[in-house]
């Protein structure tokens, strides 16, 4: 079991979450966040802490977000760690309330 | 015989009577602190409605009266002010070991062999020049917080490469491996629990021993473990994530499994086969931790207590049930 970050946090990365993260399991993109599942122990520190709400238990990820599980795994391995917080993305508030990002996902 | 406060004597602490006076007492004097606090103490007591998330929360926010109270009761204020003000004065080694040595010096300088031609003495002469005096981590702690104040880089980098070394190196642990600063975990492989055994050759007999550094030799029954100093108290305690805010204090309640279709979630086993259900009585551990970093000793003994009054027998080792179900074994 892991934790999970979902489409909300595209074109957002507020990276908020990284700073809680005791384990330093964060992974950076382009303009996303991935966790990386091997390294999540699952404590829920940071779902609070993410503004737009893009960070979900495992088991707690809606039917229409359950590709970021299979995302969060792939990209964790291409990504680099992300340890301390910094800027969102200069457009991230234009963007926070978009629904279905997926097409806007940099690799 | 000496009295207490609030009109309370001794004996009534082993009467059943005497603890509702003291509750009694207590409770006035939070109503005089908080109203709010108290109603909602009062309020919890009697439906005993509350979830453990809220309950938790609601101990953790009469901590800072439990302690205020004690004080009071058995004159001891200013000692426990004296306490207070000792993690307090501790606060910049909790802060810089965390946030400066784990989340900037050992990811800066992930790698120990990288820092073997380091001229570990050299920085630190410099970082005794700078601090005026022979090293000592907590006023190298407290430096290190004035130079990000002053953004002091070149100083930072130093410190940063010295922090490194002094964790990642045998020469660095030989020379501060018992402090804080430079005590980090590391991951264990269950099946090589005996990593630094040594072996040799006598007599062609080959002997394998542990780290003669890790022997500790057991004197008639007294424990080998001495434990340790406010300092070693606080870092435990700010290691802790204190995962009861979401529900995730497995050291307390025991660390499961994925829940199957059925929403049935069996305790995992640890590499030997070990259900880890975490601390066998159920204590407030997460709490207790979050209270003891917040200064309030007293208040982080009594939530232990609740339950397990037995805590002065049992307290230092029993098992450790709660490390290996800590979140962190995920």
């Amino acid at each position: 079991m892991t934790h999970i970050v979902t489409e909300s946090c595209i074109r957002c990365r507020y990276t908020d979450c990284v700073d809680v993260c005791p384990v330093d399991c964060f992974r950076e993109g382009p303009n996303m966040l991935v966790i990386d599942p091997d390294e999540c122990i699952d404590c829920a520190v940071c779902i609070p802490e993410c503004p737009v709400e893009a960070i979900f238990a495992e088991e707690d990820v809606a039917a229409d977000q359950q590709k970021f599980v299979e995302l969060n795994a792939e990209l964790a391995k291409l990504w680099p760690s992300i340890t301390r917080t910094k800027p969102p993305l200069a457009d991230a508030d234009e963007w926070k309330d978009i629904k279905d990002k997926l097409g806007q996902l940099e690799r | 015989m000496p009295t207490l406060a609030f009109g309370l004597q001794f004996p009534d602490l082993y009467r059943r009577e005497g603890l509702q006076r003291v509750d009694e007492a207590f409770m006035l004097t939070l109503r005089g602190r908080d109203a709010e606090l108290a109603d909602r103490l009062a309020a919890a007591r009697q439906t005993l409605a509350l979830n453990a998330k809220d309950e938790a929360a609601l101990l953790v926010a009469v901590a800072p009266h439990v302690d205020a109270f004690i004080g009071e009761l058995f004159d001891i204020v200013e000692p426990l002010a004296a306490l207070r003000a000792g993690h307090e004065a501790l606060a910049p080694l909790i802060r810089v070991k965390w946030k400066f040595v784990k989340r900037q010096a050992l990811l800066t300088h992930p790698d120990g062999a990288a820092l073997a031609d380091f001229d570990a003495d050299g920085a630190l002469a410099a970082i005794e020049q700078w601090l005026q005096q022979p090293f000592e981590e907590l006023p190298f702690a407290r430096a290190i917080l004035q130079w990000q104040t002053e953004g002091l880089e070149d100083r930072l980098e130093l410190a940063s490469r010295y922090c490194a070394w002094a964790v990642l190196t045998e020469a660095g642990q030989l020379r501060h491996g018992g402090q804080v600063l430079f005590h980090h975990p590391a991951k264990t492989d269950p099946m090589a629990l005996l990593r630094h055994a040594e072996q040799h050759a006598e007599a062609q007999v080959r002997i394998t021993t542990i780290d003669t550094r890790h022997l500790r030799r057991r004197e008639g029954f007294a424990l080998t473990d001495h434990g340790t100093d406010l300092a070693g108290a606080l870092d435990e305690a700010n290691y802790c994530i204190w995962c009861h805010q979401q529900g995730k204090d497995s050291c307390s309640k025991g660390l499961r499994e994925k829940p199957d279709a059925q929403g049935d979630a069996p305790f995992k086993r640890s590499s030997f086969g070990v259900k880890l259900t975490g601390c066998p009585l159920e204590e407030r551990i997460s709490e207790f931790h979050l209270v003891k970093s917040q200064g309030h000793p007293v208040a982080a003994l009594a939530l232990i207590a609740i339950d397990n009054p037995m805590v002065a027998a049992t307290g230092h080792r029993i098992c450790n049930d709660c490390m290996k179900a800590c979140i962190y074994q995920k």
